[in-house]
């Protein structure tokens, strides 16, 4: 029992504890809640903080605990995790000091904070799993845990929502039990190890190891909102603000797309994947992916849908960078994890913020908003920007190493596809900076006058800082970038 | 601990609790209560026993086999043993919540089902073939009492219909058990699976058997006594029924198949069987979806976990008897909890339709707290022994690349998540805040204790399947 | 020294646009706004003239060219929003080319030195698609035509000091993107040369011909621009088709940048230079705006001719020497012709109004210092007869046509020449796309229909099973299913 087998666990709990609490914590308990929740991201940071020093120095965390005959529950931190956990953390911060102003006067806040803190949790757990199986527990936990939060209004919308969410991740659920049960079947036991572990296997069971491998991807692809299996997203937008920004930056569909690459990396190994011929369809539904929810975004006059089909573009971006084979659209495919989830919630953290201040959530109300709420609409551009792709914002780096990484593996047509994500993204967040910062506004007051609360505003520029920083500071030693590099020379010889 | 007849008390607690409680009749509840408490810590005792030293044989009166009646326990029975007991404390002390202290319910209610448990318990640990008939006899009987207890028309007229299935069940085994004995002359398990070859006999036996106990089990297509039966039942017979004495029938088949019919017959009437408890599993679901009233959606709910458990047939290795054993306790705490849950909503609302639950998770949240809780099992989601049991299960089909034994399973949870959450979606509707009913929360608490209960066999599954194991087929 | 040139004027074109602005929008509303995006344009553009290396340089030329919608668009107006909407498309597209280009370029070196590149460049394994997107991508910049759409939409209509360092500043910064990434000098490129002189040629005669019909002055101006970065096009294009002519082609580009720069900006400033003064203020005016129109009809004696003569040195190398040094003369001509127009527009009017001032001082500063080049060393020739004689007869023949179309104005083509053509034929497209729009949501709905419709019929189908349900339970129907089990598992048991 020592700090190596603690600190992993410890991790999961500092955010498990507080959710159970939570739970029994009366409605009117307002401080301690709020108190109670931010300690507990506190601790986290602080916690990954030393996993992440320990790691960069070669330390082994793990916890191990026996399961099932031929199946334990492994959390363990490797570089990778550390970049999600890491991501997670800081990111859990920001959602929570802004749910904390955004739910306000709303009822059922110690249920909402208490599935808050199990969605958390249990993406941790997603983070740092060491094998498929404990990998497949916190997936499910995950579902379980962000249901109620899809659902929390309450409204017909916001059941339907919720309906459709299950029903979506109900099946790739199943798909993936069925992937992993015949893959620890097929080969005992399925530990994550950098390069994979199939290999062996790869002889006798051809057949079986790509079904496997679609099916794995299926089910992590509902979460991942890959083309056609995104369908639940845009409705999922009936959540409060916060849930979206989660969600959609952080929890959920992030750990579809981290699952995808874990799969890639450390469960089949990208040599073997490649041989098995299964990574050129997988990058054709991320690149069809990527083209499809720009189009649909185009279509959008809600503005958190236009969002909602945002994701489902820029996350395919991710999988695109896994699916295509060699080291630079590793690292452009690993970093877009961190740049995505950083520019994205800014997005709708801003979006919340107009839509809780000034009603605006259709995009042809937005016009003049620029002026009356210039430090929200300043984050919103920066993320907005970013996503198209200029520098020096983190979405431009991740756009410099997929096309090289696309034309280093000899898949240039995916430079077209940059191309095209790179100009729809134009098409419809750029009508959004016009109208919002060149025409005209009455406003009331002075500049800040109508600028949402300091607990809605302080996360939104937070995130956009973040946001150049992590473009602007890329070649530093600390950059997600520099992360990203760590891991693909560390783990990945493609 | 040794010399502690621990096998023998299993069965004399509640005996004697049941036989003191026809007579006390006014402190029946603690009576049971006690005796309960006293049959759980046998059973842990047992298990302790056979967790140290393998499989267990005890010899009655010490007459020897093959006249004198042997007790045996191995894993699987000393697992089920107390897996059973706890959760038939739990509903005990529920059934002294929900009935009337002192009422004709509560009266009939604890001497009978003290006297299933016994049955049960001399159940589980019977060794011939011919006392499994009169255990299972004695379960179903005061089974078919339980029921009644309710008292009302629909109650009764349920109660009668299950007796007549169960009856016309336990004489196709007897059939079965005579036509054994006719050929061959031994009663005892070891014994016959000795002896037993193939032969017109052996068939003839295998399929009065089968038959008898699918009637009573029940299996797909032969279920249609149980639902009815358990939504007129009182509450805590509903629990029991469905999570602990209804799964006799199940675990005498399994018994007599392992120990007799297994080798010799070849795997065709295993895969009959699954075939059987797939297509049940997949037609309750359906059906469950479709259910207005809780009650009914929890019963077909556990008719189709019992198909489930029905597959471990086909599946049979060590990994499926052990997902198998695994289902078996899981969904004795979630079916518990899932009925006590409906009954407290029931008892506070005064229906169980579920297009009206909208908004009572306010004034009821700990109930569909635990009915969430011990839904996640039933889903076979994770964290839970559902979740395990389903992977034990899962896996084997694709280790024998059977695969469609998983598909059923898989497609079976989805539609249980269906079911499952068309019951909490209604839970998140904001409602008026009404005045809260003073009422004793000790229900739910039952209810979220048993949920608990399931969600922890996911945690630690080791412990109980290394228990399992011991004396497992290979 | 040939690249310093373009700090050189980078330098000194923003300054004096600041300095002017600050003027001229003295009480101008949104003028933090324009400020904010001066300032991050000039960064821009400094940025990308002193990048170090690839990266570096396209962040700054980004910033560059997003910042400059902000000043495009200052003005609010509906044509400003359509100019703004044109760059930014063009810009994007130019954006994406370069993108391209310098993914292609860097591989997985992720960065290069800007030293480097030439180098790089003639030595990839897909040279010539690299050149083309090159050419392509810094063409939009620098209004090479075809892609020249933007510019007579968007320098019109912008505030003055910025329109001075659009046309003066930021259009080199295509230039010089060309210089710093094309392999001049590194090996031969044919093709892509021919088409650049071509190119080059095609932008000066256009943009010398549609300009004349234009009826405003910084329009005209605009087009003055195309033309004139024709002849730039030229020299790249020489320089591509001969590698030997490259030490040329670089001090006559970089010369020809200096000396447009500061010229037209000079000619924008002074179409704001204010008037409701002294009647010397205007005398003044008229005199530096004569001065600046001089230099870009290219004048004997002007920095025009030194650049003129700079270009010639270039043409001489090529293949075609003699084709190309007449063209040279007849663009000449085209671009007096349109300085005139210029002159006849911008005096007329008395300025624009009154409460837009501008410092007089910046304004001197551009007319003044092209004539420092006069007295540079390496100047001489163009203090030779022959030389004076080959830039005064175009220039006489040039004010002769425009006095004369001063008399009689030609009809106006629309600015945006090309555009307006795209733009009638997409209008015309606009009832079939209408129809496509509506057709494929009429799918959509049809799809959703079908499906509703398909599930409403499957959940019938499957509610039928409550019946069987219910028929399961009576007796008739356990016993004959009880029986039917036995015999199966009998059946199933026996052997064959």
């Amino acid at each position: 029992m020592t700090a190596e087998n603690v600190l992993p666990v410890g991790v999961l709990l500092s955010s498990l504890v507080p959710a159970l609490i939570i739970f029994l914590l009366p409605e009117q308990r307002h401080g301690t809640r709020t108190a109670l929740n931010l300690f507990a991201a506190v601790t986290k940071l602080v916690l990954t903080a030393v996993i992440g020093w320990g790691v960069v120095h070669h330390r082994r965390y793990e916890t191990r605990v026996r399961f099932l005959p031929g199946a334990d529950l492994v959390l363990h931190a490797d570089p990778f995790s550390l970049l999600f956990v890491t991501l997670s953390a800081v990111l859990w911060l920001a959602t929570t000091i802004y749910a904390v102003g955004y739910l306000e006067g709303s009822p059922q806040r110690s249920r909402f904070f208490g599935f808050f803190s199990l969605c958390v949790a249990s993406t941790m757990g997603i983070a740092l799993a060491g094998n498929l199986l404990t990998f497949f527990i916190f997936y499910e936990m995950l579902t379980l845990s962000t249901y109620p939060l899809v659902v929390h209004r309450g409204t017909p919308e916001s059941l339907h929502a919720g309906d459709v969410y299950l029903a979506y991740t109900m099946t790739g659920a199943a798909l993936l039990f069925a992937g992993t049960a015949s893959l620890y079947a097929l080969a005992g036991s399925v530990e994550f190890v950098a390069g994979g572990s199939v290999g062996p296997l790869v002889a006798g069971h051809r057949g079986a190891l790509m079904l496997i491998f679609f099916a794995l991807v299926a089910g992590l692809g509902v979460k991942a909102a890959l083309f056609p299996l995104h369908g639940w997203l845009p409705l999922a937008m009936v959540a409060p603000a916060p849930v979206s920004a989660l969600l959609h930056a952080v929890a959920v569909v992030k750990a579809g797309a981290f699952g995808i690459t874990r799969v890639v990396y450390d469960v089949y190994g990208v040599r073997v994947a490649e041989e098995l011929g299964v990574m050129r369809p997988l990058a054709f539904v991320a690149a069809a992916t990527v083209v499809f929810g720009s189009v649909m975004a185009l279509a959008q006059r809600d503005l958190k849908r236009r969002l909602a089909y945002s994701t489902v573009s820029q996350v395919s971006l991710i999988v695109l960078g896994v699916a295509i084979v060699g080291t630079v659209s590793t690292i452009g495919g690993v970093v877009h994890l961190v740049h995505q989830g950083l520019m994205k919630i800014t997005l709708f953290f801003a979006a919340g913020n107009l839509a809780e201040k000034l009603h605006v959530t259709r995009v042809d109300q937005m016009r003049g908003v620029g002026r009356r709420m210039p430090l929200t609409m300043l984050a919103f551009t920066i993320g907005a920007l970013g996503m198209i792709g200029v520098p020096p914002i983190a979405g431009f780096v991740t756009k410099w190493y997929l096309g090289i990484g696309a034309i280093e593996a000899g898949a240039s047509w995916a430079i077209a596809i940059l191309a095209a994500s790179t100009a729809l993204n134009a098409a419809y967040f750029l009508p959004l900076l016009r109208d919002a910062w060149f025409e005209p506004a009455e406003t009331q007051g002075g500049i800040l006058a109508e600028e949402a609360t300091l607990s809605l505003v302080l996360p939104t520029v937070f995130t956009a800082t973040l946001s150049i920083a992590a473009g602007a500071l890329a070649a530093s030693g600390v950059s997600p970038l520099a992360w990203a590099k760590l891991i693909a020379t560390r783990e990945y010889q493609p | 601990m040794r010399g502690v007849p621990w096998l023998e008390l299993t069965i004399l607690a509640p005996l004697c609790g049941a036989l003191l409680g026809l007579v006390l009749q006014r402190a029946v509840a603690v009576l049971a209560l006690v005796s309960s408490l006293s049959t759980a810590v046998a059973s842990a005792g047992v298990a302790v026993l056979v967790a140290r030293h393998g499989t267990i044989r005890r010899s009655v009166g010490a007459w020897e086999l093959p006249l004198g009646i042997q007790l045996r326990a191995d894993g699987l029975a000393a697992l089920v043993l107390v897996a059973f007991a706890v959760v038939g404390v739990f509903i005990t002390a529920y059934a002294m919540v929900h009935f009337e202290p002192g009422s004709r319910a509560a009266r009939s209610f604890f001497p009978l089902w003290l006297f299933a448990w016994t049955g049960l318990d001399a159940l589980l640990l019977s060794s011939d073939v011919f006392n499994l008939y009169v255990t299972l006899e004695l379960t179903t009987l005061t089974s078919v009492g339980l029921v009644a207890t309710g008292g009302d028309p629909a109650a009764l007229s349920s109660a009668l219909r299950y007796l007549l299935f169960a009856m016309a069940g336990s004489l196709l085994y007897l059939l079965g058990v005579a036509l054994l004995y006719g050929a061959h002359g031994v009663l005892d398990l070891d014994l016959l699976g000795a002896v037993v070859t193939r032969g017109p006999v052996t068939w003839g036996a295998l399929a009065l058997i089968t038959c008898g106990l699918a009637l009573k089990a029940p299996l797909f297509p032969l279920h249609g006594w149980l639902p009815a039966a358990y939504a007129s039942a009182p509450v805590p017979v509903s629990a029991l029924l469905s999570g602990v004495v209804g799964k006799c029938s199940l675990y005498v088949l399994v018994r007599i198949w392992l120990g007799v019919f297994g080798v010799p017959l070849g795997r065709a009437p295993a895969v009959l069987i699954g075939v059987l408890g797939a297509a049940g599993v997949l037609w309750a679901s359906i059906v469950a979806c479709r259910q207005q009233r809780l009650k009914l959606l929890v019963a077909y709910s556990s008719i189709a976990q019992l198909g489930t458990i029905f597959l471990v047939f086909p599946l049979m290795g060590r990994a499926a008897f052990a997902g198998g054993a695994y289902l078996v306790i899981s969904h004795a705490c979630a079916a518990a909890a899932m009925f006590i849950a409906a009954g407290t909503i029931e008892q506070v609302v005064g229906h169980d339709e579920i297009d009206r639950l909208d908004g009572l998770a306010h004034r009821l949240p700990l109930t569909f707290v635990a009915f969430a809780l011990a839904g996640v099992s039933a889903m076979g989601m994770p964290p839970s022994g559902g979740f395990v049991a389903k992977w034990l299960l899962v896996r084997t089909a694709f280790e024998l690349h059977e695969w469609w034994w998983a598909a059923v399973i898989l497609i079976g949870g989805l539609l249980s998540a269906a079911y499952v959450f068309r019951v909490l979606r209604g839970a998140f509707v904001p409602a008026p805040i009404t005045e809260t009913i003073r009422r004793s929360r000790a229900s739910d608490l039952l209810a979220l204790g048993l949920a608990l209960l399931a969600l922890a066999l996911g945690l630690a599954p080791d412990l109980p399947l290394a228990l399992a194991a011991q004396g497992a087929p290979s | 020294m040939s690249m310093r040139a373009f700090l050189v004027l980078t330098v000194i074109v923003w300054t004096s646009a600041a300095w002017s602005a600050h003027g001229y929008l003295r009480d101008a509303p949104n003028r933090l706004s324009f400020w904010v995006f001066f300032a991050l344009t000039m960064a821009g553009n400094l940025g990308a003239v002193l990048a170090p290396d690839v990266i570096s340089f396209y962040v700054s030329y980004a910033v560059m060219t997003f910042a400059a919608y902000g000043l495009v668009v200052h003005e609010r107006t509906p044509a400003a929003f359509r100019a703004g909407r044109v760059y930014v498309t063009m810009a994007l597209a130019g954006e994406l080319l370069l993108l391209a280009a310098f993914v292609l370029l860097v591989g997985t070196a992720i960065n290069l030195p800007m030293g480097q590149v030439p180098a790089a460049v003639a030595a990839a394994p897909r040279r010539d698609l690299l050149v083309t997107l090159l050419l392509l991508g810094f063409g939009i910049k620098a209004g090479a035509v075809p892609l020249h759409v933007w510019l007579p939409l968007a320098h019109p209509v912008a505030p003055t000091p910025a329109s001075a360092v659009l046309s003066g500043a930021m259009i080199k910064a295509g230039l010089f993107g060309w210089l710093s990434f094309l392999p001049l000098g590194h090996g031969t490129l044919g093709t892509h040369g021919s088409v650049c002189v071509v190119a080059g040629f095609v932008a000066v005669f256009f943009g010398a011909v549609v300009g004349a019909t234009q009826r405003d002055a910084k329009t005209t101006l605009a087009y003055s621009s195309i033309s004139q970065m024709g002849l730039a096009t030229v020299a790249i294009g020489v320089g591509l088709s001969s590698p030997a002519s490259a030490d040329a082609v670089f001090s006559a580009v970089a010369l020809f940048a200096l000396h447009h720069a500061l010229a037209k900006g000079a000619l924008f400033l002074g179409v704001a230079v204010p008037v409701g003064a002294s009647v010397g203020r205007r005398r003044i005016r008229a005199l530096g705006m004569f001065l600046a129109a001089l230099a870009i009809g290219g004048a004997p004696f002007t920095s025009g001719a030194a650049a003129k003569l700079a270009l010639h040195g270039v043409v001489v190398r090529s293949s075609a020497a003699p084709t190309l040094d007449w063209l040279l003369s007849l663009g000449a001509i085209g671009s007096t012709v349109l300085m005139v127009r210029v002159l006849a527009l911008a005096l007329a009017r008395n300025g624009e109004a009154a409460q837009r001032s501008s410092a007089m001082a910046p304004w001197l500063v551009l007319v003044l210092f092209p004539w420092l080049l006069i007295v540079a060393p390496g100047a001489r020739p163009l203090f030779s007869w022959a030389h004076v004689w080959s830039s005064t007869w175009p220039a006489a023949i040039g004010v002769g046509v425009g006095l004369r179309l001063c008399q009689r104005p030609p009809a106006r083509v629309p600015a945006g020449d090309v555009l307006e053509v795209v733009s009638v034929a997409a209008r015309g497209l606009k009832p079939t796309l209408a129809r496509l729009l509506l057709a494929s949501q009429a799918a959509v709905t049809r799809f959703r229909t079908r499906r509703a419709r398909f599930l409403a019929r499957w959940t019938a189908r499957i509610g039928r099973i409550d019946r069987a349900e219910a028929a399961l339970s009576s007796f008739g129907a356990v016993g004959a299913l009880a029986l039917f089990l036995i015999v199966v598992l009998l059946l199933v048991v026996v052997p064959r």
